[in-house]
């Protein structure tokens, strides 16, 4: 008789606590599940189109040669001294990892909605692989990246160890985002429509196609309550290399967001959560 | 003492019935600030928007018992399946739950098209609860008894629908928790795979795995389970030995497609010459009822009135099954009226269907009315009512004890003799 991975269980059915952690916990038992969550989703995405996984690599390489031509020379945006393409793509890289995490995830709960209704396993998973994929985007745009490194002489230094740190406060950020988001839009469905345009408005007030410097002193210090500022800079610190110190306040600022993201986010979900099948 | 498998009190489920919570906001920010206004400050509630699917379930399942769950449609069986899934959350009340459980409550959860046989029976797999190693342990077990070997690294978008159900169906037939709760998963698939699925469930029971099995097949919860629960209106009405809930639950069914009343001439079906007041069906002492035995004799009743006459009359009534295959048409051939001109008035027709004719299954009922020289038709009600024959695989029906799967639309008790001619 076997019982495979999981233990004997002894499971309380009753009506939602405030805060259930072990909804939380319990991902540890499902974590087969959510490995092959996130391979399948890789997987499809690979087969349903003919370029597969190369559009991995193909959207950031035309996202930087539209950038570097439009911006970069047509609209002649400094870029703090250094070549244009590896500007923008120092903030590129992170942001795309962030946007992508946020609207699937987010999105996570509606499209998988069949499956949430016939068989119970922790909802956390779907959006928490949703980011997980992203994550395998951004490491493969990480290959070009280095590919550009390379191309412009720049030489990475010791601070490439603070490029897992970063990683690690992109993540929580971004998941404590999608999972309020996709929680809310349980009952809300508009928030769904108005994630893109949201998303987009966001991307135009971050330094990524234009630098920090060029935003002027007073209002710098609202602007850098954006907490994506503080990842953009945080990348743009490592791979750029500037002589100055790290950039401390953006970084705080983000420190601080993405721990109340997510701890908010994942109360209000585990919330949320279990009276969807009603809803969805 | 062994802990219960599954024990439940007083588990509450409440709906509230239409509108989504944003709309509920604004209503109930208006309602409150109607509330400040009025002078007594009375909070009316509409509890009438308010539904308990499922009301104070208090029970205890042991480990190794299997149960069945049975009612009408709509009585909370599938609520209780989806709380104690813990697909939803309960309202009020609580349940604990001793063991891993398993949920079959539709096959197939998880399965991607662009995906091969092979990558669905993990991906399925691990939807369902297993580990990655269970599914490797167990491929090969999967992959024979779903019997579609060569194709396995096909993408399923390319199965037929049989084929997509019986790789489903395996998976989820070698899930092996400790409780199993299954809603009507049985009802699908051609009368072998039927037969497989019955084996399997009989197997598992047979391993003294606890069953917790929702269904409208009343032979097979006889046969399979030995406790039954029956819950109506989000209730548990009975709770005991399977034979004795089920011929209760058979005895008494509910009316509600057994019966249809138009107290309103002007929304009666018909028109100016001819009007149906009511219809229904019922048991030989005159109760409405949905459910019959196989062997029990029903009769329809139909109230109506003829506005214009004198007329003859054909009151026709047919009888189909739930494919929309029709078992057979009858006609009002009582010598008094059949060709005789009618005068107006109201009249009321009793047909009866005796025992032992219906086979089992839902029967939909359609009346059709017409007057001749010339024939004109006035009334076709085509789901006038709705009921079901059940067989309780007893012994006295035609079925005998036998519990798969008859054919025929018709189910005679036929007089066969037998003789044993040589050694």
């Amino acid at each position: 008789m076997t019982h495979g991975v999981r233990e004997f269980q002894r499971v309380h059915i009753r009506p939602a606590p405030a805060f259930d952690l072990e909804r939380v916990t319990e991902i540890w038992q499902y974590r087969d599940l959510l490995g092959i969550w996130v391979w399948r989703d890789i997987r499809v995405r690979y087969r349903q189109s003919a370029v597969g996984l190369g559009w991995a690599l193909i959207q950031p390489i035309m996202i930087l040669v539209v950038f570097t031509f439009v911006f970069g020379k047509l609209a002649e945006i400094p870029s703090d001294g250094y070549p244009y393409p590896i500007f923008a793509f120092s903030g590129m890289l992170p942001w795309q990892y962030f946007q992508k995490a946020v609207t699937t995830a987010s999105a996570s709960l509606v499209t998988s909605g069949g499956v949430l209704t016939k068989v119970y396993f922790p909802r956390l998973i779907p959006p928490t692989a949703a980011v997980l994929v992203a994550l395998v985007d951004f490491l493969l745009a990480l290959a070009i990246l280095v590919v550009l490194m390379l191309w412009f002489g720049v030489v990475p230094s010791a601070r490439i160890l603070v490029v897992p740190l970063l990683l690690v406060l992109t993540t929580a950020l971004a998941l404590g985002i999608s999972l309020w988001i996709a929680a809310f839009s349980i009952d809300f469905r508009d928030a769904q429509h108005a994630l893109p345009f949201a998303i987009q408005m966001w991307m135009y007030l971050t330094p990524i196609v234009y630098p920090l410097s060029l935003v002027p002193e007073p209002i710098s210090y609202l602007y850098s309550l954006n907490p994506v500022v503080g990842i953009v800079e945080g990348f743009r610190w490592v791979i750029l290399a500037p002589q100055n110190a790290p950039p401390m306040l953006p970084l705080s600022i983000t420190t601080l967001v993405a721990c109340l993201a997510l701890y908010f986010g994942v109360r209000y979900f585990t919330r949320q959560e279990r009276t969807l099948a009603d809803r969805v | 003492m062994t802990k219960p498998a599954i024990s439940a009190q007083c588990l509450g489920k409440r709906y509230t019935k239409g509108l989504s919570r944003a709309d509920q906001l604004v209503g109930r920010g208006l309602k409150s600030l109607m509330r400040s206004f009025r002078k007594d400050g009375d909070d009316v509630r509409n509890d009438s928007d308010v539904i308990w699917a499922l009301r104070n379930a208090t029970f205890e399942i042991q480990p190794g018992e299997v149960v069945g769950i049975i009612g009408p449609n709509g009585a909370g069986k599938s609520t209780m399946l989806k709380v104690l899934s813990r697909i939803t959350d309960p309202t009020e009340g609580e349940a604990w739950i001793n063991g891993r459980v398993g949920s079959l409550l539709e096959v197939g959860t998880g399965m991607n098209p662009e995906l091969t046989g092979r990558e669905n029976v993990f991906v399925n797999g691990c939807v369902l609860g297993m580990s990655r190693g269970d599914v490797r342990r167990k491929y090969e077990e999967i992959v024979e008894f779903a019997g579609i070997g060569p194709f396995m690294d096909t993408p399923v978008k390319r199965y037929s629908t049989g084929m997509k159900l019986r790789l489903a169906f395996s998976v989820a037939a070698h899930l092996d928790p400790e409780i199993i709760m299954i809603d009507e998963v049985l009802a699908v698939g051609d009368a072998a795979f039927q037969k497989k699925c019955l084996g399997a469930m009989e197997e598992v029971s047979r391993k003294g795995r606890t069953v917790l099995f929702v269904s409208h097949n009343m032979p097979a919860v006889a046969g399979l389970c030995s406790r039954a629960l029956w819950i109506d209106g989000g209730r548990i009405v009975a709770d005991g030995a399977s034979g004795e809930v089920v011929a209760e639950y058979l005895k008494d069914g509910c009316p509600s497609l057994a019966q249809k009343i138009w107290a309103d001439a002007d929304s009666a079906p018909g028109d100016g010459t001819m009007k149906l007041r009511a219809a229904q069906v019922h048991d030989a002492a005159g109760k409405v009822k949905e459910t019959f035995d196989v062997n029990e004799e029903l009769k329809v009743t139909l109230k109506f009135e003829l506005l214009r006459g004198p007329a003859v009359i054909l009151v026709q009534l047919r009888f189909l099954t739930e494919g929309g295959v029709t078992a057979f048409s009858t006609f009002d051939r009582d010598p008094r009226w059949a060709d005789a001109n009618r005068p107006t008035g109201h009249y009321v027709s009793t047909v009866t269907i005796p025992g032992n004719l219906l086979a089992e299954g839902r029967m939909i009922v359609r009346c059709l009315m017409h007057t001749r020289n010339p024939n004109q038709k006035h009334i076709d009600v085509e789901n006038l009512l709705a009921f079901d024959v059940q067989d309780r695989a007893d012994g006295t029906t035609a079925r005998g004890t036998f519990g798969g799967r008859i054919y025929g639309i018709v189910r005679p008790r036929l007089d066969w003799v037998t003789e044993r001619v040589s050694k």
